[in-house]
């Protein structure tokens, strides 16, 4: 080839390229711009672009949906189950991270002009007004030209001429994609919050073990801040609360719950301004400074609150006393009450004392009560009558696992002193010894039983001799007794190898090497239906509360377990204490148990109550 | 404006659009142009630094050269004695060089070297439990100072010798000392053989615009394949070295060698290919240098155009000095006849590498490069004769291809040393990252997971591997003589579309996305 037909060929090649790699671009689609042809990946491509993706999700799905959450991300931890049952309506959670008031504005004018639209909940953070009108810059950061308004032509084609490394990274990570969230992948499609799994499944109690997790989420900000977009911001609500006014549309305004770290970063006056300036175009719910404001464990970091706080959000608004909340949580503003409202917020903030919503509540771990201990797991009649003794004496009120389900989720009382004290495994032994010594003694207790072996003593496969284990007739007897609670320890996911046939033995209920995620899921979702049937049909309930086989668990097992609906769950770790927040369901994940010996003495036994 | 980057691209395509649609005669005007362009978009401080040292060593040329038009018509004019004439004004040519040299050389310590050596002067204050601290005057860093330093002065050592007459035209001398394409990382090119070129007004060539945009693609692909994959995780086991064992250590410098080379001849052969395609061929700088026999033979490979300005300006004039002469005959009657005629070429060369050492930074390590490579050099002519008597006595002829293959490995093997010292910051690391290879290499922690520890991932291995595996073909292929452009050539036009293709797409990727082009480990200095 002459070189001057290869300095031809050079262009055309340069084109070629240009071509191929936004085909390429099309195809893979990491922003979800194109629709997504081959891998329809919202989650992922919600990820990269949440402003684009999920304009793209609605395009196609809006008919699922009449209602939205506009917002950043602080807007993330409202449940659209909970808004549907409170409001009878169909929500999409449209919030989207790092968005300001003008998003909003694009959002809700283009919602309200393309669906049919019942209720808007306009959820305002601080950052409002802190930023107004960025992003654009950025493909990651770019609303839809759609909403925008900007040129079509253009945005399409700045997408497809991006780099292809992003398109060759989302099929990289749809190879390392699993089933709970990853930073790449981090939204729930259907309902479009974040994916918080994870988080949610954490254990939340001795709040220096939370600091030690989360140094530098919590970082206290500088004093002194402005809020240089108040004014645009009152001036976008005005402009969505017109547009919904045009169409008839509910809007309903919340500014959310902020950390106190950030919230006192503000000037009081640049507070106050911002406060006003909202109720001024508008009446609304406000959560911003109330007490769980200082008490990061309400929190996942400085600028997002739990999503069990957006559950409490919603009981205040809707009245749902069933779920506790503090005192001073929340307030309805409107342009009469504003200034008396943030005169009593600044002069004397909403706090509250610790004491008043936490509770450490030590667990004991019991297994045998034999004539003559062999081993660590078993203590003799006499040895647990005198710890017992030592309990009573001491002013110890045995607790229920729904003793502290009450607390957390109801706004229930615990007793002073209060320990749990706990069996696994469910045997005879139990029945003679340990129940009619707690009854003398007026102490409570709970029993997790393995469900296969309930009034068993040989192993079910082989017919190998094990220890008795008592039947539902003793079970029924304790329970009815109100002395004893049996619960959970998994249908049959704590077997012993030898004594079992088959290849796939369960010892705990974390997954088998190499298992995956669907049929893991199956197999726990199927020992939990196991045992709630013949729970149910033996002794009338449910099970409430899960003790780990063995201790040993995942974070895909905890989230797998409530997602069941077992809201509290043993492990036999002793590396935190148990502390109770109310309105925080993971503060029952995982609690720590102690196990009590033969050889433990009362110091011991103190030790572990006391901390 | 980095020159691995989109603008650079869009730039220089307009730049060359221009060049070839004005007149002949007005095409270096373009070419004055584009560079002013190119070095204002870095810095304005610097372009008027540029512009101060090409207005002085403008009038020093000019200065020069009419001393030795003086000399020759004073010592042409009747009864004068031509040889005291000649004497008299080689003694005033020599001081007007040697002032101008100095000035040329002190404004680049002042930019270059002053702060650290200040803060060396610091150490000591507070060694001394003296209070008084210089302070640190914190000056940008001319881009290319270096190297336009060195190539005015070569200039003017050849104005001074008589071997070129001096640019009367400024704007002309302008473009030769501030050329953009050579600006970022040299090379340091002769005013004999570029000049002609730059001011020629280039028609058009096919085949020199081919080239030129393949040489760019090759480079490109060097830099940003390699170079910049490799930089991170060289900087990682280098700024924390005490947390890896010695086996990973020498593994990050066998790839910091690696790195240094598609970096710098990556992106010599960019601003080369550049440059072709104004039709102004740039002097080589690399010939394949971890293919050399020796290390000297090394550094007649590696950066060639310093190499042969520190030979022309340095090592000549050192090695046929009357001083070091003199030294030399002394020597003889004490270290014997052999080594006496060796003390004036071993010198030279000890103190050509102390330079280099200096040129490329001011801290004791870059030293402690410069005479790891002198002593080494001076040392195998030392050893010359015992080792040919050696090798004799073994009975291994030196042309056998498993001797070359060992003389190959060991010259890698002492310039890996080497970078020890030439990429640490401080000497002490380099001495402690040495220490740590011998003493605790740690062979128990080799094995997959130790490639995987210190930034690289697999996809990066992978990159690095098959980009690797390309550049030894290409260069082995080089190294046996075959022209991989003019064979490429010859093929069938879907091999040469292929090629293109993929070399085009792979830059493409790069540059389109969120690419920060890295900055060249050669353009700091």
């Amino acid at each position: 080839m002459s070189s001057k037909k290869w300095l031809v060929m050079l262009p055309l090649t340069l084109l070629l390229v240009m071509g191929c790699c936004a085909v390429f671009n099309m195809l893979i689609d990491p922003f979800g711009v194109f629709g997504d042809p081959i891998l329809d990946w919202y989650s992922y491509n919600e990820t990269n672009n949440p402003r684009v993706a999920k304009l793209a999700w609605l395009d196609e799905h809006y008919q699922q949906y009449d209602s939205y959450v506009i917002g950043s991300s602080s807007a993330a931890s409202y449940n659209v189950e909970e808004l549907n049952d409170y409001l009878d309506a169909s929500f999409y959670n449209l919030f989207v991270y790092g968005c300001d008031t003008r998003d909003y504005r694009d959002f809700a004018a283009y919602v309200l002009e393309h669906y049919t639209v019942k209720n808007i909940v306009l959820n305002l953070g601080i950052n409002e007004a802190v930023y107004y009108d960025e992003g654009e810059d950025d493909l990651n950061g770019r609303m839809h030209a759609k909403a925008s308004g900007r040129s079509l032509p253009l945005f399409y084609l700045e997408y497809a001429l991006t780099t292809t490394l992003q398109s060759v990274e989302k099929l990289a990570f749809r190879l390392r994609d699993t089933e709970l969230p990853q930073v790449f992948d981090v939204f729930l499609v259907e309902s479009g919050c974040y994916d918080k799994r994870v988080r949610d499944v954490e254990k939340i109690g001795d709040p220096a073990v939370y600091d030690r997790a989360y140094t530098g989420e919590f970082s206290t900000s500088e004093q002194g801040g402005q809020l240089p977009y108040v004014k645009e911001c009152a001036q976008m609500v005005a402009e969505i609360r017109d547009l919904c006014a045009e169409r008839g549309v509910n809007l309903m305004v919340i500014t959310s719950p902020v950390y106190a770290g950030q919230w006192n970063a503000y000037e009081e006056s640049a507070l106050r301004a911002y406060k006003t300036a909202l109720a001024e175009v508008t009446d609304y719910w406000d959560f911003s400074c109330t007490p769980i404001s200082y008490d990061n464990r309400y929190f996942y970091d400085q600028t997002h609150f739990r999503n069990a706080v957006g559950t409490m959000v919603l009981a205040e608004i809707f009245g749902n006393d069933q779920v506790w909340r503090p005192e001073r949580f929340g307030a309805w503003i409107t342009a009469g009450n504003c200034q008396t409202y943030l005169d009593g917020l600044f002069s004397d903030p909403p706090t509250a004392k610790v004491e008043d919503y936490t509770a450490d509540v030590p667990v004991l771990l019991y297994h045998s009560i034999v004539e003559e201990p062999g081993s660590y797991l078993e203590v003799s009649p006499e040895t647990f009558d005198a710890q017992m003794r030592f309990l009573a004496e001491n002013g110890y009120h045995a607790v229920t696992t729904q003793e502290l389900i009450d607390y957390v989720y109801h706004g229930g009382e615990l007793p002073d002193k209060p320990v749990l004290i706990s069996f696994d495994d469910g045997y005879q032994n139990n029945y003679d010894y340990a129940w009619p010594i707690l009854r003398e003694h007026d102490l409570k207790a709970t029993i997790y039983a393995i469900g296969v072996s309930v009034g068993h003593d040989r192993y079910k496969d082989t017919q190998f001799e094990m220890t008795p284990h008592f039947g539902f007739e003793e079970a029924r007897r304790m329970v009815e007794s109100g002395v004893i609670d049996v619960q959970s320890h998994t249908y049959d996911m704590h077997q012993w190898p030898p004594f079992e046939s088959g290849d796939r033995i369960r010892q705990t209920m974390a997954p088998l090497e190499g298992e995956i995620y669907d049929d893991y899921a199956a197999a726990l979702n199927r020992d939990v239906a196991a045992y709630n049937q013949i729970a149910k049909k033996e002794l009338g309930y449910e099970f409430t509360s899960l003790a780990f086989p063995g201790g040993d668990y995942t974070t895909l097992t905890e989230v797998l377990v409530h997602q069941a609906g077992i809201p509290v769950t043993m492990s036999t770790r002793t590396d935190s204490r148990n502390i109770l927040v109310r309105g925080l369901p993971q503060s029952l994940y995982a609690l720590s148990r102690w196990s009590v010996m033969e050889e433990t003495t009362q110091a011991d036994l103190l030790e572990v109550l006391n901390g | 404006m980095s020159v691995n980057s989109a603008a650079f691209l869009l730039f220089l395509a307009v730049a060359v659009a221009v060049y070839y649609l004005v007149p002949k005669r007005g095409r270096y005007l373009v070419l004055l142009a584009a560079s002013a362009f190119f070095y204002l978009c870095y810095s304005l401080k610097a372009a008027i630094y540029l512009l101060f040292t090409v207005a002085a060593t403008y009038g020093a040329a000019l200065g020069l050269g009419a001393l030795r038009r003086r000399e020759r018509a004073e010592a042409a004019a009747e009864g004068a004695d031509a040889a005291a004439v000649r004497r008299v004004w080689l003694r005033r040519r020599r001081l007007a060089l040697t002032a101008i040299l100095v000035l040329n050389f002190t404004t680049l310590a002042l930019f270059k070297y002053l702060d650290s050596w200040l803060g060396t002067a610091n150490s000591v204050l507070a060694l001394a439990g003296l209070s008084f601290r210089f302070r640190p005057l914190e000056l940008l860093l001319p881009l290319g100072i270096s190297f336009y330093i060195f190539q005015t002065s070569g200039y003017l050592i050849d104005v001074y010798r008589g071997k070129v007459e001096p640019e009367r035209h400024f704007l002309k001398y302008a473009l030769f000392a501030a050329y953009f394409p050579q600006m970022i990382q040299g090379s340091i090119n002769r005013f004999q053989k570029l000049q002609p070129q730059l001011i020629g007004g280039n028609e058009f060539s096919a085949d020199q615009f081919k080239y030129g945009v393949q040489l760019m693609i090759w480079g490109m692909l060097k830099k940003l394949l390699i170079a910049d994959t490799l930089a991170p995780a060289v900087t990682e086991v280098f700024d924390h070295f005490t947390q890896y064992s010695g086996a990973v250590i020498l593994l990050a410098v066998v790839l910091y060698c690696l790195q240094l080379y598609c970096d710098f001849s990556g992106g010599t052969d960019l601003v080369r290919g550049a440059s072709q395609l104004f039709g102004v061929e740039m002097m080589e700088n690399f010939r394949r240098p971890y293919f050399a026999h020796t290390v000297d033979e090394f550094w007649r490979r590696w950066h060639i155009s310093l190499g042969e300005w520190m030979k022309d300006y340095l090592f000549y004039p050192l090695a046929l000095s009357k001083g070091l002469n003199r030294l030399g005959k002394a020597l003889r009657p004490v270290v014997g006849p052999r080594l006496g005629k060796l003390a004036v070429p071993c010198i030279s060369t000890l103190v050509v590498f102390l330079m280099v050492g200096i040129w490329q930074g001011p801290g004791l390590s870059n030293i402690a490069y410069g005479l790891w490579n002198g002593g080494l050099m001076s040392l195998a002519m030392i050893a010359q004769p015992a080792s040919v008597k050696l090798r004799e006595r073994l009975g291994i002829g030196h042309e056998t291809r498993w001797f070359r293959v060992v003389q190959v490995a060991r010259t890698f093997a002492l310039v890996v040393v080497g970078r020890y010292f030439s990429r640490s910051s401080q000497l002490l690391q380099a001495l402690r990252m040495l220490k740590r290879t011998v003493c605790s290499f740690g062979w128990r922690s080799l094995g997959p997971d130790a490639l995987f520890s210190f930034g690289l991932t697999p996809v990066n291995w992978a990159v690095l591997l098959i980009s690797t595996a390309v550049l030894v073909a290409v260069s082995a292929l080089q190294e046996r003589g075959i022209p991989i452009r003019k064979t490429l050539e010859k093929k069938h036009w879907a091999i040469q579309f292929t090629v293109l293709f993929v070399g085009i797409l792979v830059i493409y990727v790069f540059l389109s996305g969120d690419y920060i082009p890295a900055g060249y480990v050669y353009e700091s200095i």
